[in-house]
């Protein structure tokens, strides 16, 4: 009886000793990969900060207001900002990739799904910055023209561009990365139906005259005298 | 693109058949039906009476017009003047007209003549703007004797105005291009001029011809090409310039950014030439005056200043990106002023060239820098009129100057920051 105990406790930890001997040279591994891919990781972010500081990313966006938008929420500069996304992006993937060489298959769909999901996460980012950058362009060109224009309430005006092209650009960042598609449809749909529909009745009852002036503005008779008194040239 | 390819087969043919020519007169035109004539029979008259014994050549390059302008052109009749022709050219005066390939615009038109005047060595070239209805013989003589006469490369015009007559030119372009390049140009925005052969020759070799550059305003950038290269330069008298009534012609916003970008720009090209540059030197004015202009009614300056400190208010994002906050603060006060708006001479230079070396920097997409300029511009000139409504002549001129040399003396802070972040 004695014997057995002895032959079991001894079997006992020859396997724990068998799963040690087996299980560390991969936590080893692990642990490597995951220093190796912090340092991949902070080398790809100094790398991105330092190519798109030589390309003038910065000034980029200052010149189509990103920068002064990503102040004004608390975040770093466009190019910091493009090191962090990249340097978490690879990171977490070497984090992941641990799940394979522990052999954790339960966890195998999770890094499916990840490397799935970082393309579209990058297109979503690409879309939204893409729509900042149009969308602030829009603005400032609706302001401008409004102003010179003498159209009445030209901030209202510009700021309505923006805010329709903001919110086009984050429902298609959305959109992307499937979250709540159905939610994110339905809503923008909803809302922006209203929105129009609200506009278009506000102007046809009440901007009558201003639709008149607007247009007569826009398409004045080939022939018609110059009303401008002031010759400027 | 050489001058061969510039220069259709057709039209190569017919510069054969011309031979070498003393003087060319240049004609942009793009729908001009109902100028033409008057203009054709103006410079014929102007060859008959001014350059009998010269070989001449009156080139018509027009940008595809679909009212019969070339036809007209070619088959002008000079009989129809109406006036007893006193003398005649003792050689013969030709005419050709050509249509040219590609954006419609005087830049490609230019460029055109120019390339002719090359290949047929003419002396001098004058360049006539074809919506001029006050255009008279003596215009071209005085345009072409100082080429022919006096050694000069390029002749700027100089129009007798009222004083509210030409408010950009009298208050952005002058002073701006008189204290850039550092001389007294009274016209930098030349509609019509003459050059030489070896001005138009080195223009054409410009490789520039196709850039929004050109596509915006040539006149400007032929003006400072003039004053920035190896060119003797001088001005001459014209009379009133009087524009046709009833053509199409673009709104003042989009006037005003073409303008105004072409003159940024063309500064932006010369930067080396101008920055170092200080003071500035009189450019040589040839000739009297051909004429006075109408009598104006006095201008109400009031309608453009009236929308200034809404304008401020509203603009005030954008502007917060090119002008430095003292100016922008300055502008909001003046804009705001409890005895009216009012914007100074020296504040008025400070904005100018702010929004020039924003425009150097490109802080902004380029065309939305001018088109902020626009409101501002209207308010100086606003302010401009109701200050000097009751003034004499004399005292406006004098005015005049004084904004001219305090565009001088601001130009040592543009300088500095033009130069801070290149």
């Amino acid at each position: 009886m004695a014997q057995k105990i002895l032959e079991a406790i001894e079997q006992a930890g020859t396997n724990f000793v068998d799963s040690v001997a087996r299980f560390l040279p991969r936590a080893l591994v692990t642990i490597s990969i995951v220093v190796v891919g912090w340092f991949i990781a902070m080398m790809l972010r100094w790398l991105i900060r330092w190519v798109l500081g030589r390309l003038g990313f910065n000034r980029f966006c200052e010149r189509f207001d990103l920068a002064a938008q990503l102040k004004m929420v608390g975040l770093p500069s466009a190019e910091a900002l493009a090191g962090v996304v990249v340097f978490w992006i690879v990171w977490v993937g070497f984090l992941l990739s641990f799940v394979n060489v522990l052999g954790f298959t339960m966890l195998q769909g999770l890094v499916d799904g990840f490397v799935l999901f970082v393309p579209r996460f990058v297109v979503a980012i690409a879309i939204l910055v893409a729509g900042f950058v149009f969308g602030n362009v829009a603005w400032r060109a609706t302001l401008l023209v409004a102003v010179n224009a003498r159209v009445p309430s030209p901030r209202v005006l510009s700021g309505a561009v923006r805010a329709l092209v903001l919110i086009l650009a984050a429902a298609m960042a959305l959109d992307q990365i499937a979250v709540a598609r159905t939610i994110v449809f339905t809503a923008f749909a909803i809302a922006f139906g209203a929105v129009m529909l609200g506009l278009a009745i506000a102007f046809g009852v009440g901007g009558g005259p201003l639709a008149r002036r607007i247009l007569d503005h826009w398409f004045p008779e080939r022939d018609a005298p110059d009303k401008d008194e002031i010759r400027h040239l | 693109m050489t001058q061969e390819s510039l220069l259709s087969d057709d039209l190569l043919r017919q510069l054969v058949a011309v031979g070498q020519v003393d003087i060319l007169v240049g004609l942009p035109t793009l729908n001009h039906a109902s100028t033409v004539p008057d203009i054709v029979r103006a410079v014929h008259a102007s060859f008959s009476t001014y350059f009998p014994r010269q070989r001449t050549l009156l080139l018509n390059s027009d940008g595809g017009s679909d009212d019969n302008t070339p036809a007209l052109v070619r088959d002008c009749c000079l009989d129809e003047v109406g006036t007893v022709t006193v003398s005649h050219s003792l050689r013969t005066s030709h005419r050709i007209s050509t249509p040219y390939h590609g954006m419609p615009g005087k830049a490609n038109a230019l460029r055109r003549i120019f390339a002719v005047s090359d290949l047929l060595s003419a002396g001098v070239v004058v360049v006539l703007d074809p919506e001029v209805v006050s255009l008279t013989p003596a215009w071209v003589a005085a345009l072409a004797w100082p080429i022919r006469d006096q050694q000069c490369d390029f002749v700027a015009p100089v129009y007798p105005r009222y004083h509210a007559e030409g408010l950009l030119v009298t208050q952005l372009l002058r002073p701006l291009i008189r204290a850039g390049y550092g001389r007294r140009v009274r016209e930098p925005l030349a509609g019509e001029f003459g050059c030489s052969s070896k001005f138009a020759a080195y223009c054409v070799e410009q490789p520039v011809w196709d850039s929004d550059l050109m596509q915006n305003s040539v006149d400007l950038w032929l003006t400072g090409t003039a004053l920035a290269g190896p060119f003797r330069m001088c001005q001459a008298w014209l009379g009133p310039r009087v524009l046709a009534t009833g053509l199409h012609r673009p709104g003042l916003a989009e006037v005003f950014k073409q303008i105004v970008g072409s003159a940024f720009q063309t500064l932006d090209t010369h930067a080396d030439y101008w920055l170092p540059r200080t003071g500035s030197e009189d450019v040589p004015l040839l000739g009297t005056t051909l004429g006075v202009p109408e009598d104006t009614p006095p201008q109400d300056g009031a309608p453009l200043a009236k929308s200034f400190s809404r304008d401020v208010r509203d603009l005030n994002e954008v502007l917060r990106a090119i002008l430095t906050p003292e100016t922008l603060a300055a502008v909001a006060a003046s804009a705001e002023n409890a005895d009216g708006p009012r914007y100074p001479d020296e504040l008025w230079a400070a904005t100018v060239y702010e929004f020039l070396v924003a425009y150097h920097h490109s802080v902004m997409r380029r065309d939305h820098i001018t088109q902020a300029l626009l409101p501002l511009y209207l308010a100086r000139s606003g302010t401009f009129l109701i200050e000097h409504a009751a003034s004499v002549p004399d005292a406006v001129n004098e005015a005049l100057e004084s904004l001219c040399v305090q565009f001088e003396r601001s130009k040592g802070g543009a300088v500095e920051r033009w130069n801070q972040t290149t």
